[in-house]
């Protein structure tokens, strides 16, 4: 019985992944099937789970969770009162009365903002404007370091790029960029080495140093009350900087997402269809 | 016509042929790379090792659907089994609808390989429908949210649960989450109650949830199948996870190819493009 269950599985995973050849029946059927069969078990976990225990259990059989409740008790008006608010929901198919299904989603709505503005509000603004209040002194750790100083070099050198030679530089050949370069990779290292002196931890947190960085440039790069230019131009390209690689880092872990899914696929043919690979 | 051209105007179909291929082969010759631990993976593990033996449950939240499946197994897999290992109890439970029968058969196969007992040694809450309502609800009573098991079971009944009331009595949440009930764990859990949330998402979000981890809000993160790869190498039984690893490498590289070859070829196209008009003007 599995066998079968797990054949037809991978026939409809051939199905879909026909159609990177082209569009033809064998990828729509395989597409409407999951829609239908979708729509169907979404409609009988949630009766069965939601509907039926919190609804039509306490206002028609009057039990919750196995134990009796009273007609016209409290219980009672608050599991009545919401499935009635969510009949009205549906008022919105039938133009005349739609104005009433309006109440349900005010009351829908003002209480999903009750309960996430201040939970949402500590966890993304508070917790990390306090997570950016960094200390530049960080761990003696050489790996650390190391990593640190690799990073600072990189971004240092993209600033000083967009910076100076693209700006300034444009006219003038491939040889005298690279000397740009090689000059700010020097002077990043020189100022690395000397915060690293004057940090009484030894080690200067560079990281911390460019996430601050990272987080006022970003922030600028969002200000549109001035124009960008002199020293807020500035500090909007370095955002743009952090962006890109911000961006960078999405789109590569995105290319992971998909292809997981693919060798998911692949596994599922090979290991759980065919038996080919342990 | 230039090979810039002809490569700008390759039939994409080729591409997908040669991912095709990449995925593939590397199931039957494996390249044996290495997976190296990241913190973010490290600390998760460590805090599911701080567990103690026969204490309160672990509760595993598996807030995920069949499209996220071979990101998001993988990861159940092997912190259930670190779980069981040390003899720390499990509560599984889900977010999403879907979730139900893919955490039932993921924690059914866990507790087999160990030969546990349902109600002492794990538990299945089932799925409950309004995210945060249910995770505020249980903060303050479980048995609010979950009066029975996902069998119909009254929770007084199971002996695991006699003693867990609420977040008091729960060392840890995990969430494994391709959606945002992972956040949602750290809005509605952490935040006011201050419960310890450990995540393991999609690769695609993990970006969206390094800011948390950063913030302390998070005790560790697996970021896709990469971080499943990296949990089964720490309890040192590779599986789902470590067995795509090789594809991924191959696949990454095969990707990164292809865009330097593509944007050598658009360049090099656009240059002679542009000589060419220079020249007939």
């Amino acid at each position: 019985m599995t066998f079968i269950w797990t054949t037809i599985g991978a026939l409809l995973t051939l199905s879909i992944y026909s159609f990177l050849y082209k569009d033809n029946p064998f990828y729509k059927f395989a597409e409407h099937l999951v829609v239908g069969v979708s729509a169907g078990y979404y409609l009988v976990i949630y009766y069965f789970n939601f509907i039926h225990p919190n609804v039509f259990s306490p206002v028609f059989l009057l039990r919750i969770g196995g134990e009796p409740i009273g007609f016209g008790s409290f219980l009672w008006w608050m599991a009545l009162i919401p499935g009635v608010l969510g009949i009205l929901l549906y008022t919105r198919f039938f133009p005349k009365v739609a104005w009433v299904g309006r109440y349900a989603l005010g009351v829908y709505v003002g209480g999903y903002a009750g309960l996430g503005i201040s939970p949402v509000m500590q966890a993304r603004v508070i917790e990390q404007l306090r997570a950016n209040a960094l200390s530049v002194a960080g761990e003696v750790d050489p790996f650390a370091a190391m990593t640190n100083l690799a990073l600072g070099l990189v971004i240092f050198v993209a600033i000083v790029y967009l910076l100076l030679i693209k700006r300034n530089m444009a006219a003038k050949g491939w040889l005298a960029r690279l000397g740009v370069l090689v000059v700010s990779a020097i002077v990043a290292y020189g100022g690395w080495l000397v915060l690293s002196l004057i940090s009484s931890a030894g080690v200067v947190s560079l990281t911390n140093l460019l996430l601050v960085l990272g987080l006022l440039g970003t922030l600028t790069y969002f200000f549109f009350s001035m124009k960008h230019k002199g020293a807020l131009g500035g500090l909007a390209r370095v955002g743009i900087v952090f962006l890109m690689v911000g961006f960078g880092a999405s789109f590569g872990y995105t290319v992971m997402s998909r292809v997981s899914l693919l060798i998911g696929r692949v596994s599922f043919l090979l290991h759980d269809w065919l038996h080919l690979i342990d | 016509m230039s090979w810039a051209e002809k490569v700008l105007q390759i039939d994409r179909r080729w591409i997908f042929l040669a991912i095709g291929i990449a995925v593939t082969v590397p199931f039957f010759l494996p390249l044996g790379l290495p997976v190296v631990v990241t913190p973010p993976v490290q600390s998760l593990y460590d805090a599911v090792e701080e567990l103690e033996p026969g204490s309160n449950p672990l509760l595993l939240s598996i807030d995920y659907a069949p499209a996220t499946l071979p990101e998001l197994e993988p990861m159940a897999m092997a912190i259930m089994r670190h779980c069981f290992e040390n003899d720390v109890n499990v509560v599984v439970m889900t977010l999403h609808p879907a979730g139900y029968g893919l955490a039932e058969r993921a924690l059914l196969a866990a507790a087999e390989e160990y030969g546990l007992t349902y109600g002492e040694d794990y538990v299945f809450l089932g799925f409950q429908p309004g995210t945060s309502a249910v995770i505020l609800g249980m903060g303050i009573n479980i048995r609010n949210v979950f009066p029975e098991d996902a069998y119909g079971a009254p929770m007084d009944d199971l002996p695991l649960m006699q003693g867990v009331r609420n977040y008091d009595d729960i060392p840890l949440v995990i969430s494994l989450a391709g959606w945002s009930a992972a956040e949602a764990w750290i809005y509605y859990a952490y935040q006011p109650y201050r419960q310890r949330v450990g995540a393991g998402v999609t690769a695609v979000m993990a970006t969206d949830f390094y800011p948390y981890l950063n913030a302390g809000q998070l005790e560790g993160l697996l970021g896709g199948m990469r971080g499943a790869a990296e949990y089964e190498v720490l309890i040192d039984t590779p599986d789902q996870g470590a067995r795509g690893m090789d594809s991924q490498s191959v696949i990454h590289l095969i990707i990164i190819i292809l865009i330097a070859v593509g944007n050598a070829a658009y360049f090099i196209s656009r240059r002679g493009k542009t000589v060419s008009g220079v020249s007939g003007s």
